[in-house]
């Protein structure tokens, strides 16, 4: 069983097409947002965007965790290695997120102790095979990755590694979701859900959107025919006059999520009042930091950290591009001066980032249709 | 990274599907899964209770967040 190869389907994809255009409204342009970066790396990555007819208009919204950290946070993770002397251990794509002095990578190559890691299990791992040495893990991610830095907390916690520490950069996609919505300059008419963090948090919570902001929600997978099949049925309910929360990926997402990842996620973690987001500035209550009764593996606790807030470079359109209201292309530096090899902004340093991914898959397909 | 392509560990993109080849010692609550392309991993899996050897999972940054549907006609347990 590979849950994939049945969702790559060819002929399936073309029927999913026709479907699409048969629904449209003559003359009507939407906007819908895939507000996960998986959904946009997988819409570059299978050419979706070029299937779809011009008036269904794909926007990219903020959800990839490494577009969203603001340089300071970076600065505080290099001052942990920097100053303090610690096992930094990091997922690979913050390697090259900028601080405002420099990278993870580039605070390694300078002699600090930097390491990537796949899970933070590997972090722990870390810990125990080096018991002289103080690692922390730098974490991130939306609530699909929490409740894998949960359990290793609660593991670390259970077999009293003291070497062990966190500095919790995760945060939650419904505030930045609502903050969206609540945007005078963003019109959308419908928006993509996130797959996995759905996996987590269930279908359920995303039905304040169309409630209080009517906008129809699809959860959607992330295989090419996932998206298509999302998007037919935003616009089947935009056709209908419905309004409602569907969840095309019921093969991952039970209405209430995982309870006990839920469940780990509470007893670790408590509610930031506020947290920055990189472009989109600071909204309340939109990230995770450890409770009280994990202090003792907490960073933020053990080490004195600058925590400086560092304005974005004045080049960087990634506000921007996060919110939809620009396309990576249209950015000013997008190609030229901000490239995956010297980025200045997070959105091209990520994989998942919408300029990321437009600069792997699509600025050839579109220099292709200008010529 | 697990998997095809360039793909980034903290989206939830990332999530992949891995069968539970062997549980690790009794209380642990980790496994040793594997992908389809042969990559094994220890996996955390104390979010799907009651997981066995030839359940298939969906793993993210070392954790299993749920327990995938078995396909008809699949031979997995």
């Amino acid at each position: 069983m590979r849950y994939a190869e049945e969702f790559r389907d060819p002929g399936l994809a073309r029927a999913l097409v026709a479907e699409i255009l048969s629904s449209l409204e003559p003359g009507r342009h939407l906007k819908l947002m895939e507000v996960c970066g998986g959904h946009t790396h997988s819409i570059y990555r299978y050419g979706i965007d070029d299937l779809l007819p011009a008036e269904v208009e794909l926007v990219h919204g903020p959800g990839c965790p490494v577009c969203v950290i603001p340089m300071g946070r970076v600065d505080d993770g290099i001052a942990l290695a920097r100053e303090h002397g610690v096992v930094l251990a990091c997922f690979g794509d913050m390697l090259r997120v900028p601080g405002s002095q420099c990278t993870f990578l580039d605070a390694k190559a300078d002699g600090a102790d930097v390491r990537m890691v796949y899970s933070p299990l590997d972090a722990l791992r870390l810990a125990r095979e080096n018991p002289e040495r103080e690692v922390v893990f730098f974490a991130i991610g939306f609530e699909t990755t929490a409740p894998s830095t949960a359990l290793t907390l609660q593991r670390a916690k259970r077999e009293g590694i003291r070497n062990f520490s966190c500095l919790s950069n995760h945060v939650t996609i419904l505030p930045p979701l609502r903050a969206l919505l609540t945007s005078p300059d963003l019109r959308i008419d419908g928006f993509i859900g996130p797959g996995h963090v759905s996996t987590v948090i269930g279908s359920r919570p995303f039905e304040f959107v169309p409630r209080d902001y009517g906008k129809p929600v699809v959860i959607s997978g992330f295989e090419p025919l996932d998206v298509l099949q999302s998007i037919r049925m935003l616009l089947g309910q935009i056709a209908d006059g419905r309004c409602v929360v569907e969840n095309q990926y019921r093969r991952v997402v039970p209405e209430d999520g995982n309870p006990k990842a839920l469940e780990v996620m509470a007893e670790v973690f408590e509610l930031r009042p506020h947290f920055e987001w990189r472009g989109l500035g600071f909204i309340s209550h939109s990230a995770l930091r450890l409770s009280d009764s994990y202090a003792e593996l907490d960073a933020e606790v053990r080490w004195a950290l600058p925590g400086v807030r560092v304005a974005d470079p004045k080049a960087c359109q990634c506000g921007e591009v996060l919110k939809g209201v620009i396309k990576p292309w249209e950015c000013k530096v997008f190609g030229t001066a901000c490239t995956p090899e010297h980025a200045i902004g997070t959105c091209m340093v990520s994989s998942e980032g919408a300029c990321a991914a437009y600069y792997s898959y699509g600025r050839f397909r579109r220099t292709e249709h200008a010529a | 990274m697990i998997g095809e392509g360039p793909r980034c560990v903290t989206c939830g993109d990332l999530a992949t599907p891995m069968r539970v080849a062997a549980l690790a010692e009794e209380g642990s609550g980790l496994a040793l899964c594997v992908a389809d392309d042969g990559v094994t991993c220890t996996v955390d899996i104390g979010l799907v209770p009651d997981a066995g050897v030839g359940d298939s999972l969906l793993v993210h940054a070392g954790a299993a967040l749920a327990r995938l549907p078995q396909a008809p006609g699949n031979g997995a347990s």
